[in-house]
C-alpha cells in the first residue's frame, strides 16, 4: 500500500483509538460505576451524583495520561532522528537519570515531598544532565556527532545512576518515598500538576513540530543538510532542547516511563517510513492512546487496588514490541 | 539565468589541527566541467567542501560573485551551490520521489506543501536521471547505480547554478560510471549549469572534463584542458605513476595506460 495512504488509514485507527481509551478511562477503574451516568454526565443531565463526581475525578488523569504519552512519544521519535539510533529512547541523554538523582537528593536532603516541589528538581535534574551530557558531546572534532551524544548519554547515565544508589540505599525512608516516583504513574496528577507542565510541554511540542523538516534533511547525513542550507549542529541542539523538555516535564510529574518512546516511533517509522513531519503528529497521538492505554489495563489486572503504568507498559510492551519487529522485519526480507 | 561566478584566493582548507592546503588560488570555469584528480589524501575532497561552505576556510576567500560565501544567508547559498557528497544517508522507507523532492528544501516555506515550481523541478529531476520507472519505489530497495541516479536527481531538484559532485562515480559499475558522467555532462550544457567534481579515473575524468585540476599534497599542481593536463610527467608528479599517454582513437581524448608505480627499492622502472 502507498504510504501516504497508510498513513491516512493508520490516522483514523489512532484517532478512534484515542476516543475509546478517553471514555474507558474516564469509566473504568477501583469504583464501578454504571455506563449511563458517563451519557448523562456528558450531555449535561447529571454532574453532582457521587459517580458523576468519581468520574469526573477520573478526568485530570485521563488528560494528564494523554498529554504525558504524547510528549514521551514525540520525545521519542526526535531523540531516534538526532541520534540516528532506531532504538533510542527519550532517556537515552541520561536526562531521567539526572531527574531521579535530584529528587533523590530532594527528598534526601532537603525533606521534599510535595509533586509540586519534585518537579522543579527533576525538571533542573533532567536539564543540567542535558547540558552536560551535550557539553561533553561537543568537545572534540566534528561538534555533537550522534555517536558522541550516545555515548556521553550512556556515560552520564551509569554515572549518575550510581549517585542515586549512594544517596538512597543508606536510607530507608528515602528509598521508600523515592520508589513511588521511581516506577512510573499517572495515578497522582491532579489539574494543579497538569497546569505545572502545560507550558513546558506546549514549548517542547511547538519546537518539535518546528524542527520537523529540518531534522528530514539530517537524515541524509550532515553534509547533505548542510548542502541545502541547513546547519546540523543548531537543528541538533534545539531538537535535543525540545525531546528533553518534554521527557524532563513528564518524568517530573510522573516518574521515568519507558518503554512508549522507544517503541511508539520505532514501530511507526518501520510502517510509514521516516519522515518526521508524519512521524512526530502520529507519535504523539500513538503514545497518548498507549501510555493511556497501560494505565487502563493497570487499574483493572490490580482491582481492587492499581498496577502502575510504568510496570504495565513494560510487561505488555516488551513482548508486543518484539513481536512487531519481527514480523515486520521478516516481512521486509 | 543569472551567471554565478565562483573563484579561491589564497584559500586554506583543512581542520582545527591538521591544515591540508596552504594556499589555493583557483578560478572555476563557468558553464563547464571542471574535475578535479589527485592522489588519495591529496586534498581534493577537503577543497572541494571548502568551496561550497562545508568546511570553514582557514584562511583566504572563497569568491562568489567577488563576495565571500560567509556573506551569503545559508538557505540564498542552497539556491546557487548544490552539493552531493561522497556517502550521503539513505532515511528509512523513503521513496525515490520523496527524496528528490527533499533537494527543494531551500525553497521551501513553513508548512506549505510543495508548490508547483517544486513539483515540475522534481519531475524535471527525475526525467533527466531517466529514473521514471522507479520514482515509487523505495530508495532501500535500489542497487547502488540507481541509488546514485537518485541522488544526482535531488541535485538537480535544487536547481543550483553550480554543482559539486564528490567522486560521483566510486563504487560503480564501469556502464554506470560512464552513464552517470555522460548525463552530468549532458545536462552541464543543456543548462549551462557549472560542475565541479572529484573523480579517480583518469581516462574518464580526461573524456568528460573541460578543465581539469591536478593537485599534490594540498596544493594545484597544473590545470588546463584535459590534454595539458594528462601528461606522463604531470602523471608521474602527481600520482608518482609512469604511464603512457595517447589519444583515444574514439573520442580523441587523452588516454593512459598505466605502466609502474616508483616503488623504491623494486626492480620494475
Amino acid at each position: 500500500m502507498h504510504t501516504g495512504k497508510r498513513t491516512a488509514l493508520y490516522t483514523a485507527v489512532i484517532l478512534v483509538f484515542l476516543a475509546l481509551t478517553c471514555f474507558a478511562s474516564i469509566l473504568l477503574g477501583s469504583r464501578r460505576v454504571p455506563f449511563h451516568f458517563l451519557i448523562d454526565l456528558i450531555t449535561g443531565k447529571d454532574r453532582t451524583s457521587l459517580e458523576a463526581a468519581v468520574l469526573l475525578r477520573r478526568v485530570p488523569r485521563t488528560v494528564f495520561g494523554l498529554l504525558a504519552g504524547a510528549a514521551l512519544g514525540v520525545s521519542g521519535a526526535l531523540m531516534q532522528a538526532i541520534t540516528k539510533n532506531p532504538v533510542a529512547d527519550p532517556s537515552i541523554l541520561g536526562v531521567n537519570t539526572g531527574a531521579s538523582l535530584f529528587v533523590v537528593c530532594g527528598i534526601s536532603f532537603l525533606h521534599i515531598t510535595t509533586a509540586s516541589q519534585y518537579i522543579w528538581l527533576a525538571l533542573a535534574g533532567a536539564g543540567l544532565t542535558a547540558v552536560l551530557v551535550y557539553g561533553i558531546a561537543s568537545l572534540g572534532n566534528g561538534g555533537a556527532t550522534p555517536l558522541k551524544l550516545v555515548l556521553a548519554g550512556s556515560a552520564a547515565s551509569v554515572a549518575l545512576g550510581s549517585l542515586v544508589s549512594t544517596v538512597m540505599l543508606p536510607n530507608s525512608n528515602v528509598m521508600n518515598s523515592f520508589r513511588f516516583w521511581q516506577v512510573g504513574s499517572i495515578g497522582g496528577a491532579t489539574w494543579d500538576s497538569i497546569m505545572l507542565m502545560l507550558p513546558f510541554l506546549a514549548v517542547g511540542l511547538v519546537l518539535a513540530f518546528v524542527m520537523a523538516p529540518f531534522l528530514n534533511t539530517l537524515l541524509l547525513g550532515d553534509e547533505m543538510a548542510a548542502g541545502l542550507g541547513v546547519n546540523p549542529g543548531v537543528v541538533r541542539g534545539l531538537s535535543a532542547l525540545s525531546g528533553i523538555v518534554l521527557c524532563g516535564a513528564t518524568t517530573a510529574l510522573a516518574g521515568p516511563i519507558g518503554f512508549v518512546g522507544l517503541m511508539v516511533p520505532h514501530v511507526l517509522r518501520m510502517c510509514l517510513g521516516s519522515d518526521l513531519r508524519r512521524l512526530i503528529p502520529l507519535s504523539a497521538l500513538t503514545g497518548a492512546v498507549l501510555l493511556l492505554f497501560s494505565d487502563i489495563i493497570g487499574r483493572l489486572i490490580g482491582y481492587p487496588g492499581e498496577t502502575e503504568a510504568g510496570i504495565v507498559m513494560a510487561m505488555i510492551g516488551a513482548p508486543v514490541f518484539i513481536a512487531i519487529v519481527r514480523k515486520v522485519r521478516i516481512r521486509s526480507l | 539565468m543569472q551567471e554565478h561566478v565562483l573563484r579561491l584566493e589564497h584559500l586554506k582548507t583543512g581542520y582545527e589541527k591538521r591544515i591540508i592546503s596552504e594556499d589555493v588560488t583557483l578560478a572555476i570555469p563557468p558553464h563547464q566541467v571542471t574535475v578535479l584528480i589527485g592522489s588519495n589524501g591529496c586534498g581534493k575532497s577537503t577543497l572541494l567542501k571548502t568551496m561550497c561552505r562545508l568546511n570553514p576556510a582557514l584562511g583566504g576567500e572563497v569568491l562568489l560573485n567577488e563576495k565571500p560565501l560567509s556573506a551569503y544567508p545559508s538557505k540564498k547559498l542552497a539556491r546557487i551551490i548544490g552539493m552531493l557528497p561522497q556517502s550521503p544517508e539513505v532515511p528509512e522507507g523513503i521513496s525515490v520521489t520523496d527524496l528528490v523532492s527533499r533537494g527543494r528544501f531551500p525553497y521551501r516555506q513553513f508548512l506549505k506543501p510543495l508548490s508547483e515550481e517544486d513539483r515540475r523541478a522534481v519531475s524535471e529531476a527525475i526525467e533527466e536521471m531517466h529514473i521514471e520507472d522507479l520514482a515509487d519505489r523505495n530508495v532501500d530497495e535500489l542497487s547502488g547505480g540507481q541509488r546514485q541516479r537518485v541522488w544526482i536527481a535531488l541535485a538537480l531538484a535544487q536547481e543550483t547554478d553550480i554543482l559539486f559532485l564528490d567522486e560521483p562515480t566510486t563504487y560503480l559499475d564501469v556502464a554506470y560510471q560512464v552513464e552517470i558522467l555522460e548525463i552530468v555532462r549532458q545536462i552541464c550544457r543543456k543548462k549551462g549549469i557549472t560542475v565541479v567534481m572529484v573523480l579517480h579515473d583518469i581516462n574518464l575524468s580526461a573524456r568528460y572534463a573541460d578543465y581539469m585540476v591536478a593537485m599534490k599534497k594540498g596544493s594545484i599542481q597544473a590545470q588546463g584542458t584535459p590534454e595539458q593536463i594528462i601528461t606522463e610527467q604531470n602523471l608521474r608528479e602527481v600520482f608518482g605513476l609512469s604511464a603512457k599517454v595517447m589519444t583515444d582513437p574514439v573520442f580523441q581524448t587523452p588516454m593512459i595506460i598505466p605502466l609502474g608505480v616508483d616503488i623504491p627499492g623494486s626492480a620494475s622502472s
